[in-house]
This record gives C-alpha cells, structure tokens and sequence, in this order.
C-alpha cells in the first residue's frame, strides 16, 4: 500500500472513530434520559414507602439535594459504560441482543444487591425492589439502546 | 474475591465502617446473612462469566481484564448514585472503587485465562 492509500486508510478509521464516538454520546444520553425516568418512577415513587421503612439509612431531603450531583454523574458513567458495552458486545444492534446484554449487567448488580442486604440493615422488601428495579432498568435501558443503534448504525444496513 | 473481599472489608478498611455504624448491621447479625454475601459473589462471577462467554470469549486475558475494567467503571457509576442517597463517607467510595477495580482485573484476568470457547476445546 502506498503513501497515500495509508493516509487514506487512517483518515476512513480516525472518522470510524469519530463516528463511534459521536453515536455512543448520543445513545448514552438517550439512555440517560429513559434511566433517570425509570429511576424516578421506581425508586424515588413506587418504593418511597419501602425506603422510609429505614429512614436512617438515607440522607435526609436537604442533604440528598446538595448531592444530587453525584447521582447525575453516576447515571452518566453508568449509561456511557452500558452504551460501550452493547457497541462492542452487539455490532449490529437490535433491541432484543442488546435488552439481554443488560438484563446480565444488571445480575452482576443484582448479585451486589444481595452482599448488601448481608451488611446493610434494609427490608427484604427493598432487597426485592432493588432486584427487580436493575433488571427493568437494564433491560429496558439495553433494548433503547439497541433499537437506536440498529436504526442508525451503518453495520446494521 | 472471597479472601480479596474479607481483607479489604473486614481488616483494612474496619475503621472506615466504624464511622458510620448505623449503616451496617451487627457483626453476629451479618454472621447469620452470610450465606447471601456468598449466594452473592456466586452470581456475580455467574453472570460475570456468562457476559465473556457471550461477547468476548477467544480474547483470552486481555479481553478478560477489559471486561472487567469497563464492569467495574459501571459500577463506580452506581456507586456515586448510591453515595448520593446514603451518607456513606467520601473515602470509602474511594477506597471501594479502587479495590472494586483491582478486584475485577484479577476476576477478568482470571476468568480470561480459564474460559475456552467450545470451538476451541472441540479442537
């Protein structure tokens, strides 16, 4: 290959990249987005009740406010993490393969799940929502990734 | 893990818990959930394993420690949404965050090295 076929080359890879890039960012906020929703939902509405069974495990209103940061931050990391995962792990997308893929990410958080309930006072209660909660909001988070990226990824055409 | 895990918790990091007491239970009361820490740890190396298989077997270690380097920065994320809701102290989301990350290189490395595709051990 010659001087400029390389060149050639590097520059189709470095716009692979670039394209990769753009696509994870936007289908790690799309994921976000629907994350933080059901996150809200599930734990802050649905199992509020469950949670208030323990109040002195959770930072009180005033407290969790000037920390809410780190919860934002947190879903980030997770989303671009999760979003990483399925563009290595499912080139071709669809939501079905990739729904899969976080339901056995969310196991691994499930397993924590239950090394917490050993060493931290919660309810079996809030050990059942915490379960049911990663699995949905994996599972749920994996198959939006899944169907945005089959719709836009070239791979996928 | 399980010995990685007794060292980092149950030694060097005790003081750090101690500063928070009402967060944990008692330690005769942990002693008789203790086969959840373990039911635990099983499923985590379960579903761990299954994510390899289904992804990245034939990658070897390498992509073993890969595996587990992007894991565990998930898990970091979910960890600063916890500290986000329950005042654990600053450091130890440090502290489990840098040995969550040591802990599984080795789990990936590890399980990178044991782990053959079946096409490879038909062969």
């Amino acid at each position: 290959m010659n001087a400029s076929g390389v060149a050639g080359l590097n520059n189709n890879l470095n716009r692979k990249k670039l394209w990769i890039g753009k696509n994870s960012s936007s289908h790690s906020l799309r994921r976000l987005v629907s994350s933080s929703c059901l996150d809200f939902l599930w734990y802050g509405k649905l199992m509020h009740g469950v949670h208030s069974e323990v109040p002195a495990l959770w930072r009180p209103e005033a407290d969790f406010g000037s920390h809410f940061s780190w919860l934002v931050f947190g879903h980030i990391i997770m989303a671009f993490f999760l979003t990483l995962l399925c563009v290595k792990f499912v080139p071709a997308g669809g939501p079905g393969p990739c729904a899969f893929l976080g339901i056995l990410v969310a196991l691994v958080y499930v397993g924590n799940d239950f090394i917490m309930y050993a060493v931290q006072p919660i309810t079996m209660k809030i050990l059942g929502g915490w379960i049911v909660g990663d699995l949905i909001q994996f599972g749920v988070a994996g198959a939006i990734i899944g169907a945005i990226y089959k719709s836009s990824s070239p791979v996928a055409h | 893990m399980f010995a990685w895990g007794w060292l980092l918790n149950g030694v060097l990091l005790k003081d750090v818990y101690a500063e928070t007491p009402n967060l944990w239970r008692s330690q005769s009361e942990m002693m008789s959930l203790f086969h959840w820490i373990i039911i635990g740890q099983a499923l985590l190396i379960f579903s761990f394993v299954a994510i390899y298989a289904s992804g990245f077997a034939g990658g070897g270690v390498m992509a073993g420690i890969r595996l587990g380097i992007v894991l565990e920065i998930a898990a970091i994320g979910m960890r600063l949404a916890i500290y986000a809701i329950q005042p654990f102290p600053g450091k130890l989301i440090v502290y489990g965050s840098v040995s969550g990350l040591i802990e599984m290189i080795i789990v990936g490395a590890i399980v990178g090295a044991i782990y053959r595709p079946s096409a490879v051990r038909a062969s």
